[in-house]
């Protein structure tokens, strides 16, 4: 009896030294980095910097607005058994609080060595200078959020995104720092290209939907100031689609730029009224089938507009 | 560190020349002045340590912008050399800066609902204006493994009631996720809602029949944990123990808090596709009855829920539950005759719900009541219900909703009503994963 209790114990203690050892061991030792992206735009990103040494998913719908994302219970499993979890930081994703607070991985908490925001050394536009409240509308605290959709800020996404895996997963930091330095060739290449091509679109100004472009107009040199929201988050109303309908006819502004999943009713009878073109961009990677990929994506975006205001990109 | 040191300078020196400033004979001046003056220094010093705290954000973040462009400017591969650090810079989590680091997050929402009924009842609401609930909602992280929420509500015709008062812990054995305090419960799918989520002015028949008229919020401790199952289904099982009682109006389990309640609760959910998904839920509830005798009363459960995201502004919600208890020898015996009267052994009810959001400021939908409610007294009774609801969505932070509802119950009047309910949030808002 004594023996079979021992035996008992025995067989507990070796369990419970196996069941530590496993709990304790990096949970990658053998397997690619588990990387949940909040947007399709960062999981690409990912990809492009961590190839096969990554398993990266997102969570938002390229199709949807990503600030008012519904996360799904299997999103909220992704996270629980993430990594690393790469976000735009800032007050974008209102839904990642929620999201983690359900997946409950605390690696992935704010601070956490398995968490990255995409925001930090990002210069970002708009940052208010005065104070904010509600009767402003949808207000951003920090900044504008949308910093992305530039892609000069895509040399620091890409770096962060490098150290990141890099220092999570050091046995293929060289993998990652190769892949980084081939990634910011091509970006440099490409970077000279569509400035090339969107040389004709300095000056110009263009109308938005929603204030999500500032960085990409800085980058090609358009102007938009004026907005189908009278203020973030309020839906167009009469009287500021008849004060655009002015406003474009004495500024001759040849176009409406908005995402796809911006409703179009009111920025196409504004264009019928005007005869501007109505633009639809990608926001984000993936948003639309010719946007397959970061490079794809950005070709796409720099074409549209090349192609609506007149100038040529192939 | 050089910043702090200014920062720390400037605060001292406002210190110094606000004493300076400050007349040798205030001993002797007017109390309200004193404070007056008092209250425009510290406004003097907040702005003061805001404009440092914004100079400082700024020039860290303009330094980080600096170091990475450095790093990722040389495009050569150089798989030698080591990756350089990360720079550490916490994210501010709130327009207060760092402040917001340590405050909770404050948020209120009020619920003001106008009713119109032909029900000759003067209860709660009826043919009135009445602020339903003001819910104040304050959470915050408690630290790296736990974070606390509270909401408590505020009504013009009840008491203040402690809604939520709970914790949650994160980082247990086996990745469970645990909450203690006083929680709703994740029974079914409207019970563990804020009401300033459900789709309609009011719960379902069933759920205020069976668990009261403002939900199941009860204390206790619950565990729980997602897991992947087979064929791409999402499995989220949780098991909780929680006091005796029900909610308000509820009569399902005994009023004895100290005979508890055990649920549990399997969601299963399938992606269906980027734009849709379908959610399955089992519950069980298990309590003493009115006559408290041990565990007597079972209640089974089964949520449905479909979404269906028809385009990004487009969406179709339909919803449905169904609930059955066994009430093991639910009787009464009458004191003075002896006579023993059996009441229903199985109550039930569901409810069918649909809502289709059409444009991107209005839905609209319909809900089917049906309940066979748990009776106390000898008469059996189906109460059904048809509601149809409008909702415009003024914003993010306010809507509108009107509803019709028509309620017959059986061998007695039918009722008509009319409600408009404004729902307003200020402040942190934040809605729970469904």
């Amino acid at each position: 009896m004594t023996t079979r209790l021992n035996r008992w114990w025995t067989g507990a203690a070796v369990a419970a030294v196996v069941a530590v050892v496993g709990w304790s061991a990096p949970a990658w030792a053998d397997r690619p980095l588990k990387v949940v992206a909040t947007l399709s735009t960062f999981a690409d990103l990912v990809k492009q910097v961590g190839g096969p040494d990554v398993e990266v998913s997102s969570v938002a719908s390229p199709r949807f607005n990503p600030h008012f994302i519904e996360p799904r219970p299997s999103d909220v499993l992704k996270v629980k058994n993430a990594d690393l979890l790469v976000h735009g930081g800032l007050d974008l994703e209102a839904w990642r609080g929620p999201l983690l607070d359900a997946a409950g991985n605390p690696r992935l908490f704010s601070g956490g060595e398995g968490e990255l925001d995409l925001s930090r050394g990002i210069p970002l536009l708009e940052v208010p200078t005065q104070a904010l409240n509600r009767l402003m509308g949808d207000i951003h605290v920090y900044g504008n959020p949308h910093y992305w959709t530039s892609p000069e800020n895509a040399r620091v996404m890409a770096q962060a995104i490098a150290d990141k895996l890099s220092a999570l997963d050091p046995t293929h930091a060289a993998a990652y720092q190769q892949r980084l330095a081939a990634f910011l060739k091509r970006l440099d290449q490409k970077i000279a290209e569509w400035q090339r091509a969107a040389s004709a679109l300095r000056g110009q100004e263009v109308i938005a939907y929603h204030n999500e472009w500032p960085y990409l107009a800085q980058f090609v040199g358009l102007k938009v100031e004026q907005f189908l929201e009278p203020k973030p988050g309020i839906p167009p109303s009469p009287k500021q689609l008849g004060f655009l309908e002015q406003y474009i006819t004495a500024h001759g502004i040849k176009a409406i730029i908005q995402p796809t999943y911006q409703p179009r009713d009111s920025s196409e009878v504004l264009a019928k009224r005007t005869g501007a073109k109505l633009v639809i961009l990608c926001q984000n990677v993936r948003e639309l089938p010719d946007a397959s990929d970061y490079f794809a994506w950005m070709d796409y975006n720099i074409r549209q507009l090349t192609q609506a205001l007149g100038a040529t990109h192939g | 560190m050089r910043q702090h040191h200014r920062l720390f300078s400037v605060i001292v020196c406002s210190l110094i020349i606000w004493n300076a400033a400050v007349p040798c004979g205030w001993a002797a001046s007017d109390t309200e002045q004193e404070l007056r003056a008092l209250r425009q220094s510290v406004e003097a010093l907040k702005q003061t340590l805001q404009t440092q705290q914004a100079l400082i954000q700024r020039q860290q973040a303009r330094l980080e912008t600096l170091e990475r462009q450095a790093a990722a400017k040389p495009p050569e591969p150089s798989p030698a050399t080591p990756p350089p650090a990360p720079s550490p810079r916490p994210v501010p989590s709130s327009g207060l800066g760092q402040i917001g680091a340590v405050l909770p997050e404050i948020g209120a929402v009020g619920d003001i609902v106008a009713n119109s009924s032909e029900t000759s009842a003067d209860t709660e609401g009826h043919d009135r204006i009445s602020a339903r609930e003001l819910e104040l909602v304050v959470g915050s992280y408690v630290d790296p493994y736990s974070r606390f929420d509270s909401t408590v509500a505020f009504s013009d015709f009840e008491a203040v009631s402690l809604e939520e008062a709970y914790l949650t812990r994160w980082g247990l054995p086996w990745d469970v996720k645990a909450r203690f305090g006083r929680f709703f419960p994740r029974v079914g799918k409207e019970t563990s809602t804020h009401r300033d989520s459900l789709p309609t002015v009011d719960e379902p028949f069933v759920l205020k029949n069976f668990f009261g008229g403002d939900g199941l919020h009860r204390t206790g401790a619950d565990l729980t944990r997602p897991f992947q199952g087979p064929a791409g289904w999402v499995l989220e099982p949780s098991v909780g123990v929680l006091e005796g009682g029900a909610g308000d109006g509820s009569v399902t389990f005994g009023s004895n808090r100290r005979r508890p309640v055990v649920y549990s609760h399997l969601k299963t959910y399938k992606e269906l596709s980027d734009l849709s998904g379908f959610e399955l839920g089992l519950t069980h509830l298990v309590g003493a009855g009115p006559n408290d005798h041990g565990f007597q009363v079972n209640v089974l459960g089964v949520d449905a829920t479909y979404i269906y995201h028809v385009t990004p502004i487009n969406k179709l919600l339909l919803q449905s539950e169904v609930y059955v208890q066994d009430r093991g020898g639910a009787s009464s015996t009458n004191a003075d005759t002896g006579k023993v009267t059996h009441f229903d052994q199985h109550p039930w009810g569901l409810y069918l719900l649909g809502d289709y959001r059409f444009a991107p400021r209005w839905s609209a939908g319909l809900r089917l009541d049906q309940v066979r409610p748990v009776d106390t007294a000898a008469t059996r009774s189906v109460d059904q219900g048809i509601s149809a609801f409008l909702t415009f969505y003024q914003s993010e932070f306010a809507r509108w909703r009107l509803q019709y509802e028509h309620e017959t119950n059986e061998g007695r009047k039918q009722d008509n009503a009319v409600l408009l309910q404004g729902t307003f949030a200020i402040g942190t808002h934040k809605h729970s994963i469904q």
